[in-house]
C-alpha cells in the first residue's frame, strides 16, 4: 500500500495543496522551518485515521484562511487507487471511494492499511522526532499486539482489548467479592433450594397428617365414650341419692318387726332382754376390774425407754466400726501431719501451715507458671538473637559506608568517544613512526661518503703501509713489480667506490621524500593528539598506554557512577536493614518488658511471692499445691477423728447412762439388756389390759343393744302398719320412674343392691367425682375434634397446593438461568485465554525477528560499534551489545545512539508488519537532527536499503529541513524524488 | 379374544421443566401442570380405548420425594381407570425407587406395584381367559447396576402374553451405568412377548420380535434434546398369543419445539425479528393446537451477526419476541434464542490467512485434537468458579461438552477480533 498523493483542502497553513504522482522508494520533502512538513504529517495521520478531538492536547491545525480543516488522501493498493476523504471535527466525514467511483466502507479501509490504528501508525510508520525519542511508543500494548498479530483483517479491536472485554464481562457475571449476575443466581438457587426443602418437608407430612387425623378421630371417639360412662355414673349416683330417702323409709318399713302378737308376749320379751342385761352387766363389772388391776403408773415410764433401748442396741454395731474406724484415721492424720511438716520445710518459714491451708493454688496455674517461663526464655532467646542481627547489619552498613567512602570519581573525565579515536590515532602515529624508522634505516647518514664501509677504507689504507714496509725489507726488483700490483690494486678500490656512492645518492633522494611525507603526517597526527589530548585532559607527551588507562578510567568512571548507585542503594538497603533489625530487636526487648510487666502481674495476682520467678514457680506451685492438699487431708482426719470421738464417746455416755444403776457394768451393755427385758414385761401387761378394756366396751355396746331392742319392742307395739305401706309404694314408684327415665341405671335389682350397701357420703362424692370427669372429658373430646379439623383443613391444603411444584418451577428456572450464565463466563474465560496464549505465541515468536532485523540496522548504522539489540531479560526494556561484548540498556546511550537504536528498532517493526501484513509507508519527519555527520550517512543509507529491500520499492518519505540532510539521502538513494516546500508554501502552492 | 393395551414411562409428574429460565408466573404455572396434564389425557385415552390393562414402566415420580399433587393426582387415575375394570402396573424407576414415601394408606385394588427385590409376576384375565402374564421388578435404589433383565423368566405352560415391564438402559455400556444395563440379548433370552420399557424419554421400539419399547416421556419437560418434538405413551394391539401392532398416540400438551432461523440476507435486527416470528408462526399452524415451547436457534453466517454481539442484544431480541408472542392460545413460550450463526467471515479462508487469527484457529484446533488437554484447559479456564464461594450452586460442568465449548469460546473471540473499524 502506497501513498500516491494528497490533497489538502485546508490545514494548517496549507490551503488546497496537492501533491500526486508519489511511489514506492524514497521520497524526500524539503523545506525550511515552517515550511509545514510537522502539519503535512498531522494532515496524513488525520485524514488516515481521524483527527484528534478538540478536547485533544493534540495540535489542531485549524485553517489559515478559516473553514474546515481536512482534504484526501490517495492511496495505492491491492483494490487500485482510493481516495479517502475527511474532514476534521465532523463525526462519520470518513468517506472512502475506489477509482471506479463505488464506495467504500471504512473495514475496507482498515484492512488496506492492514490493520493498523492511529497508534501504531503514529509511533511505527509516520513518526517525527518526538515520537522516535523514547522507547515507550514502541512498548504501548496496541503497539506490541498490533505488531505482533499484524493484520487482523476487518481490523477488529486489538487482541488485548478483546481480552479486556471478555475479561470485563466475566466480572460482571462473577465477582469473588461484590455484586454479580451470578452470585444473585446463585444466591436465588440457594434461597429456593430452602423453600423447596421446606416445602417438600411439609408435603411429606401428608402421611403423618393422616395417621394424626385417625388418631385424633379415635381420640375424640373415645373421649366421647368416656363422657358418657362418666355421665352415666353420675346419673347412677344422683338417682340412688335420690332414692335414698324413700329406700331409707321403706326400709325401715319393711324392717320393722312384726308386733308382738299379745300383751304377755311382750312382757315376757321384755322380761327377756332384762334378764340379758343384767348378766352384761355384771360382765362388764368383772372386766373392767380385771383392767384395773393391771394398770401401773410406772410402766408408762418403762415403756417410754422402749426407743432409746431399741436404738442403743441397733447402734451397737455402729459403734463397734466407729471404734475401728477412729483408730485408721488417727493413724492417717499422724501420717499427714508429718508429710505435711516436711513439705513446709521444704517450702521455707514464710509458708505455715494456716497460709498453705488458705492458699489453694488452680491446676492450671503450674502450666500457666510454666508457660510464662517458657515465653520469658523464648523472648529472652529472641532478644539475644535480634540483637545479633542488629549488630550484623550495624556492621555491614559501616562496611558499605566505608565501601562508598572509596568509590570517588576520577577529577579527570574524559569523553569515551574521544579516547577511542585518541586510541586509534596513537596507533596510527605508530604505524607511522615504525615506517618512517624504516626509511631512515635504509637512508645515508647525514656527512658520511657513500660507498664501502670505513672499515674497508681502513683495511686498504693499513695494507699499503704494511706492503711499503715490507718492499723496504726486500729492495729487489720484485719489490717494483709487487708495488706496481699493490697501486692496481688500490686503484680499482677506489674506482669502486666512486661508482657505489654515486648508486646510493640516487636511492637516497627518493626515500627522503617518503620519510618527508610520513613525517608530516605524523606531525599532523602529532598535532591532532596533542590537541585532543589536551582536549581530553591528557599531558602533553601521553602515550598510548596512558590513552587506555584513560579509556580504562574513562570506562570505569562510566561504571562508576553505576557501581556507586549500586552501592548506595544497597548501602539504604543496609540501612533499612539495620533500622528494621535494631526496631526488632527493640520490639523484642518492648514484647519481653511487656510479657515480664504480664508476668509481676500475673503472680501479683495470684497472691504468689515476690521471691517468685518465672523459673522456680513451677516447682513451688507444685508443692504448694501438695502441701495444701496435704494440709487439707491432715485436717479432714483430724475432723474425722474429733467426729468419730465424739459419737463414740456420745455412745458411751448413753449406754453408760442406762449401766449406772447397776453399778457394776461400765459399759452399760448389761443394764441395758435387763433393761430390755424390764420393757418386754411392761409391754405384755399393758396389752393385757387393753384387751380387757376392749371387752369391756364390746360388753358396753351388747347391753346397749339389748336396752334399744327392749325401746323398738316397746315402739313397735305403738305401730301404724299402713304408713310403711305407703313408704314401701312411694319408694317403688320413683325407683320405676328413674329406672324408666334413666337409661343404663340396670335393673331394679341392680339399684337395690346399690341402696342396701347404702352410702350416701360416698354417692355423693361419686356422683360430683363423675360431673368433673364428664367435663374434663367432654373438654378433651371437643379439643379432640378441633384439632382434628385443623389437620384434616392442612390436609386438605397440602391435596390441593402446588407449594412444591411451584417452587421446584422457580428452582429449576433458577438453576437454569445460572447454568446460562456460568456456561456464558466459561465460554469467556476460554475465549480469553485463546486469544491471550496466542498472543503470547506471538509476541515470543516474532518479537526476535523483530529484533534481529534492528540488530541489523543498528549495527550498520554505528558502524559496528553496536552490535546486537536484544530483550532485556530483567523486564521489558531492551538492551545492546557493543562491540567489546558489554551490553547497555538504552538510557546509557547517548541521544544521538539511542535515536538510531529507535529508528532500527522501527525498521524492524516495520518489516516484521509487512511481513505478516502490508508493507505501509513510512514517513519520517526530520529524525536525523541528532546524529553526526558519519552515523547521519550511514543511517541515510539505511533508509535507502530499507526503502529498497522490498519489491517492488517501499515508500519512505523524509521531511527535512537540512540539505545536509537531502543531500545525504540522494546521495544514498539516487534518484530520490524530491518535492520542495516553502515557507508559506500552502499560499504558493494554491 | 382381541385387545389393547397402553403402555407409558417416565411420567415424572408435577415436576418443573429443566433448563427452562425467566418463564413469567402464568406460563410457569402452564409448564408445571403439563405433567399432570398428560396423565389426565392418559386415562382419558385408557377409557376411550377400552384398554384391558396400563402398563406404567417407572419414574412415575421425578424424585423420592414423590410430590404430594403428584400422588394424589396419580391415585385419582388410577381410580378412575379402576372405575372401568383396567388395572395399572407400576414398576419404580431411579428417579422413584421403591420405599419413597407414599400419601396413599391403602392402595387402590387395581394397582399393583411391583416390588423391588424380585420379578413377581400378575395375572390379567377377561372373562375367565387369562389375557397376559405382567413380570416386574421395582427399583430399591435410584442407582441399580445389576442387570435386572436376567432375572426375568417366561413361566413355561401359562396361557396369554407374557410381558416384562421393566425400567433399564439397553444397549448402554453395561460398566458403571446405574440404570440395570442390558442388552436386547439379554431381553430375548427371558421368553417374554413384549418389554414395556421405560427410561429413555424418547420413543423408540427395539424391536419386534419379541416387541421391545420404549414409549418415552408423555410430556418433554426440558432442555435436553430427548425432550423435544411429540411425546407420548403406546398402544399395543394383541390377542392372548402375540402383539399385533404397536402405536405411538401423542399426550403432550406442550410441546418443546427448535425454530431454526438463518440470518442469511437479513439486513438488520427487525428484519431477523419477523424472520423468526414468521417461524413460529409456522411451528404452530404444525403443532395446531398445542401450546409450544419454542428455542429459537440462530444459524447461517450473516452481516447481522455482527450486530447480535452488541451486549443485550440478543437478550433484547428475546424479550421482543416473548412481547410478540405473549397471550396466545394455546400458549407460546419463546424459552431461548441461541445464537449459532456466524459472521461473513469464512473460518476456513481465516484458516488460511497466516495471520494472528488463523494462529488462534490453529491453536483451538490444536486443542480440540487432543481431548485431554482440552478438559484440563477447560478445567484451568473454570478454576475461578470451582474456588468461588458459590460454587455449591453452580452446575456441574463435567456434563458440558468441552468441545461445545471450545467452538463458542472460538467463535466469540473471533466476533470480537473481526469487527467493525471505528469510522
Amino acid at each position: 500500500m502506497k501513498l500516491e498523493g494528497w490533497f489538502v483542502e485546508a490545514f494548517g497553513q496549507f490551503q488546497r495543496y496537492e501533491v500526486r504522482g508519489l511511489t514506492g522508494g524514497l521520497t524526500v520533502i524539503a523545506g525550511p522551518n515552517e515550511s509545514g512538513k510537522s502539519t503535512l504529517l498531522a494532515f496524513l495521520r488525520g485524514v488516515l485515521f481521524g483527527f484528534p478531538d478538540r478536547r485533544s492536547r493534540e495540535p489542531q491545525y485549524s485553517p489559515a484562511g478559516g473553514g474546515p480543516a481536512g482534504g484526501r488522501v490517495f492511496l495505492d493498493g491491492p483494490e487500485g487507487l482510493c481516495t479517502v476523504e475527511r474532514w476534521a471535527g465532523r463525526r462519520h466525514s470518513l468517506r472512502v471511494t475506489l477509482s471506479g467511483g463505488q464506495e467504500a466502507a471504512a473495514a475496507d479501509l482498515a484492512r488496506w492499511l492492514g490493520g493498523a490504528d492511529e497508534t501504531l501508525f503514529r509511533n511505527v510508520f509516520a513518526f517525527s522526532l518526538a515520537e522516535l525519542q523514547t522507547l515507550q511508543t514502541l512498548q504501548v500494548d496496541e503497539v506490541r499486539d498490533r505488531i505482533y498479530s499484524a493484520h487482523v483483517t476487518g481490523a477488529g479491536q486489538s487482541a488485548r482489548g478483546a481480552v479486556r472485554q471478555l475479561e470485563a464481562e466475566m466480572t460482571a457475571l462473577l465477582r469473588p467479592r461484590g455484586a454479580s449476575r451470578i452470585g444473585e443466581l446463585a444466591q436465588r438457587v440457594a434461597q429456593l433450594e430452602e423453600i423447596c426443602r421446606d416445602a417438600r418437608a411439609h408435603a411429606a407430612e401428608y402421611p403423618k397428617l393422616l395417621e394424626t387425623e385417625a388418631a385424633l378421630r379415635d381420640e375424640a371417639r373415645a373421649a366421647s365414650q368416656e363422657l358418657e360412662e362418666a355421665a352415666q355414673e353420675a346419673r347412677w349416683y344422683g338417682a340412688l341419692l335420690e332414692l335414698w330417702p324413700l329406700w331409707q323409709e321403706r326400709e325401715r318399713a319393711r324392717q320393722a318387726p312384726a308386733p308382738p302378737s299379745s300383751a304377755d308376749g311382750l312382757r315376757e320379751a321384755l322380761a327377756a332382754l332384762a334378764g340379758q342385761q343384767r348378766a352384761l352387766e355384771q360382765e362388764l363389772a368383772r372386766t373392767r376390774a380385771a383392767a384395773a388391776a393391771l394398770e401401773d403408773p410406772e410402766r408408762a415410764a418403762v415403756l417410754e425407754r422402749l426407743a432409746e433401748a431399741d436404738q442403743l442396741a441397733a447402734r451397737l454395731p455402729l459403734y463397734e466400726e466407729q471404734r475401728r474406724q477412729l483408730a485408721d484415721w488417727r493413724t492417717k492424720e499422724a501420717a499427714c501431719a508429718e508429710q505435711v511438716a516436711r513439705v513446709l520445710e521444704r517450702l521455707g518459714p514464710e509458708w505455715s501451715e494456716p497460709r498453705v491451708a488458705a492458699f489453694d493454688p488452680p491446676p492450671d496455674w503450674i502450666d500457666q507458671a510454666r508457660a510464662w517461663a517458657a515465653s520469658l526464655a523464648a523472648d529472652w532467646r529472641d532478644i539475644q538473637e535480634r540483637r545479633a542481627n542488629w549488630e550484623r547489619a550495624a556492621a555491614e552498613r559501616e562496611r558499605l559506608e566505608q565501601a562508598l567512602a572509596q568509590e570517588t570519581p576520577a577529577p579527570h573525565a574524559a569523553d569515551r568517544e574521544v579516547l577511542v579515536n585518541l586510541q586509534g590515532k596513537l596507533a596510527a602515529l605508530a604505524a607511522e613512526e615504525r615506517a618512517a624508522e624504516a626509511l631512515r634505516a635504509a637512508a645515508p647518514i647525514e656527512g658520511q661518503t657513500p660507498g664501502p664501509p670505513r672499515w674497508a677504507l681502513g683495511l686498504v689504507v693499513v695494507a699499503v703501509f704494511a706492503l711499503v714496509g715490507v718492499g723496504g725489507w726486500l729492495s729487489t726488483v720484485s719489490a717494483a713489480a709487487g708495488g706496481f700490483v699493490i697501486l692496481l690494486a688500490l686503484a680499482l678500490l677506489a674506482a669502486f667506490f666512486v661508482k657505489s656512492t654515486a648508486t646510493q645518492r640516487a636511492e637516497s633522494a627518493g626515500e627522503d621524500a617518503a620519510l618527508a611525507a610520513a613525517e608530516q603526517r605524523m606531525a599532523a597526527l602529532k598535532s591532532a593528539l596533542a590537541e585532543e589530548g589536551a582536549r581530553a585532559g591528557l599531558a602533553p607527551g601521553f602515550t598510548l598506554e596512558d590513552v587506555e588507562d584513560r579509556l580504562r578510567e574513562a570506562l570505569g568512571q562510566e561504571e562508576a557512577p553505576l557501581r556507586r548507585q549500586l552501592l548506595e542503594a544497597t548501602l539504604a538497603d543496609a540501612r533499612e536493614h539495620e533500622q528494621a533489625q535494631k526496631d526488632a530487636y527493640e520490639a523484642a526487648e518492648a514484647a519481653f518488658a511487656e510479657h515480664r510487666q504480664g508476668w509481676v502481674f500475673w503472680r501479683q495476682q495470684s497472691e504468689l511471692p515476690e521471691s517468685l520467678t518465672p523459673e522456680n514457680a513451677g516447682v513451688l506451685l507444685a508443692d504448694l499445691q501438695l502441701a495444701h492438699s496435704l494440709v487439707r487431708a491432715r485436717q479432714e482426719a483430724a475432723a474425722r477423728v474429733a467426729q468419730l470421738e465424739k459419737d463414740v464417746l456420745a455412745w458411751e455416755q448413753s449406754l453408760r447412762a442406762w449401766g449406772e444403776p447397776a453399778g457394776t457394768d461400765p459399759d452399760g451393755r448389761e443394764a441395758l439388756a435387763a433393761w430390755r427385758q424390764r420393757i418386754a414385761e411392761a409391754q405384755r401387761q399393758e396389752s393385757r389390759r387393753e384387751e380387757l378394756l376392749l371387752a369391756a366396751a364390746a360388753l358396753e355396746r351388747r347391753l346397749e343393744d339389748t336396752r334399744q331392742e327392749a325401746a323398738r319392742l316397746e315402739l313397735a307395739a305403738a305401730r301404724d302398719a299402713g304408713a310403711d305401706a305407703d313408704a314401701v309404694r312411694a319408694f317403688e314408684e320413683r325407683q320405676a320412674d328413674l329406672l324408666a327415665r334413666l337409661t343404663g341405671l340396670g335393673d331394679r335389682a341392680a339399684v337395690d343392691a346399690a341402696l342396701s350397701a347404702g352410702d350416701p357420703a360416698v354417692w355423693e362424692q361419686r356422683a360430683r367425682a363423675a360431673a368433673e370427669t364428664a367435663e374434663r372429658l367432654r373438654a378433651r373430646r371437643d379439643d379432640a375434634i378441633g384439632r382434628l379439623r385443623l389437620t384434616e383443613e392442612r390436609r386438605q391444603q397440602l391435596e390441593e397446593s402446588g407449594e412444591v411444584a411451584v417452587c421446584e418451577s422457580q428452582l429449576a428456572f433458577a438453576r437454569a438461568e445460572l447454568a446460562r450464565a456460568t456456561r456464558q463466563w466459561l465460554v469467556a474465560s476460554l475465549a480469553a485465554g485463546l486469544i491471550t496464549e496466542t498472543l503470547a505465541e506471538y509476541t515470543r515468536t516474532r518479537q526476535p525477528e523483530v529484533l534481529r532485523e534492528a540488530s541489523a540496522a543498528f549495527a550498520r548504522i554505528t558502524d559496528g560499534m553496536y552490535l546486537r539489540v536484544a530483550q532485556d531479560e530483567d523486564g521489558p526494556s531492551l538492551v545492546v551489545e557493543d562491540c567489546r561484548g558489554r551490553w547497555w540498556k538504552p538510557e546509557q546511550l547517548s541521544r544521538g545512539a539511542a535515536e538510531q537504536l529507535f529508528l532500527a528498532l522501527r525498521f524492524g517493526l516495520a518489516t516484521e508488519f509487512a511481513r505478516h501484513g502490508v508493507p505501509l509507508p513510512v514517513v519520517m519527519d526530520d529524525v536525523l537532527v541528532n546524529f553526526d555527520p558519519e552515523r547521519a550517512r550511514a543511517t541515510a543509507a539505511e533508509i535507502a536499503r530499507f526503502a529498497r529491500s522490498t519489491e517492488p520499492e517501499r515508500q519512505v518519505l523524509f521531511f527535512t529541513c537540512h540539505p545536509e540532510t537531502v543531500r545525504l539521502l540522494e546521495e544514498a538513494y539516487p534518484g530520490a524524488r524530491r518535492i520542495e516546500l516553502a515557507r508559506a508554501a500552502a499560499l504558493a502552492a494554491s | 379374544m382381541r385387545f389393547r393395551f397402553l403402555h407409558a414411562s417416565d411420567l415424572h409428574l408435577d415436576s418443573p421443566f429443566e433448563g427452562i429460565g425467566g418463564a413469567p408466573p402464568d406460563v410457569a404455572a402452564r409448564l408445571r401442570d403439563a405433567s399432570l396434564e398428560a396423565l389426565d389425557r392418559l386415562t382419558a385415552l385408557a377409557l376411550d380405548r377400552q384398554v384391558a390393562f396400563v402398563l406404567l414402566a417407572g419414574d412415575l415420580y421425578d424424585g423420592p420425594e414423590r410430590g404430594l399433587r403428584a400422588q394424589l393426582r396419580f391415585l385419582r387415575a388410577v381410580e378412575r381407570l379402576g372405575g372401568a375394570g383396567i388395572p395399572v402396573f407400576v414398576v419404580h424407576g431411579n428417579h422413584d425407587p421403591a420405599g419413597g414415601w407414599s400419601a396413599c394408606r391403602a392402595l387402590p385394588p387395581n394397582l399393583r406395584i411391583f416390588p423391588a427385590g424380585k420379578v413377581e409376576a400378575a395375572p390379567v384375565e377377561r372373562d375367565g381367559t387369562r389375557l397376559a402374564t405382567v413380570y416386574g421388578i421395582s427399583y430399591a435404589a435410584s442407582a441399580i447396576t445389576e442387570n435386572l433383565a436376567l432375572r426375568f423368566a417366561r413361566a413355561e405352560g401359562v396361557p396369554g402374553l407374557h410381558i416384562g415391564l421393566l425400567h433399564a438402559a439397553v444397549g448402554a455400556q453395561a460398566e458403571g451405568n446405574p440404570y440395570s444395563p442390558c442388552t436386547l440379548a439379554d431381553l430375548a433370552q427371558a421368553g417374554m412377548d413384549y418389554w414395556a420399557l421405560g427410561h429413555a424419554h424418547e420413543y423408540r421400539v427395539l424391536s419386534e420380535a419379541p416387541w421391545t419399547v420404549y414409549p418415552g416421556t408423555p410430556q418433554g419437560r426440558g432442555a435436553r434434546p430427548g425432550e423435544w418434538g411429540a411425546k407420548g405413551c403406546v398402544l399395543a394391539e394383541a390377542t392372548p398369543e402375540r402383539v399385533e401392532s404397536v402405536e405411538f398416540t401423542p399426550l403432550d400438551s406442550i410441546r418443546l419445539v427448535e425454530a431454526q432461523v438463518g440470518i442469511e440476507g437479513v439486513q438488520d435486527v427487525a428484519g431477523l425479528s419477523r424472520r423468526m416470528l414468521g417461524e413460529i408462526r409456522r411451528l404452530r399452524e404444525t403443532h395446531e393446537g398445542l401450546g409450544l415451547l419454542v428455542r429459537v436457534s440462530l444459524t447461517g453466517r450473516g452481516g447481522v451477526h455482527r450486530e447480535l454481539q452488541t451486549p443485550g442484544r440478543r437478550e433484547d431480541l428475546l424479550e421482543d419476541l416473548r412481547d410478540q408472542t405473549a397471550g396466545s392460545a394455546p400458549l407460546i413460550w419463546v424459552d431461548d434464542l441461541v445464537d449459532d450463526s456466524r459472521a461473513l467471515l469464512d473460518r476456513d479462508a481465516v484458516a488460511r490467512r497466516g495471520d494472528f487469527l488463523s494462529d488462534l484457529l490453529r491453536r483451538s484446533e490444536d486443542l480440540a485434537a487432543e481431548p485431554g488437554r482440552l478438559r484440563e484447559r477447560t478445567a484451568e479456564a473454570g478454576l475461578a468458579l470451582s474456588t468461588s464461594r458459590y460454587r455449591a450452586w453452580l452446575p456441574d460442568r463435567s456434563a458440558w461438552d468441552p468441545l461445545a465449548l471450545l467452538r463458542e469460546a472460538e467463535r466469540r473471540a473471533l466476533d470480537l477480533l473481526e469487527g467493525d473499524a471505528a469510522s
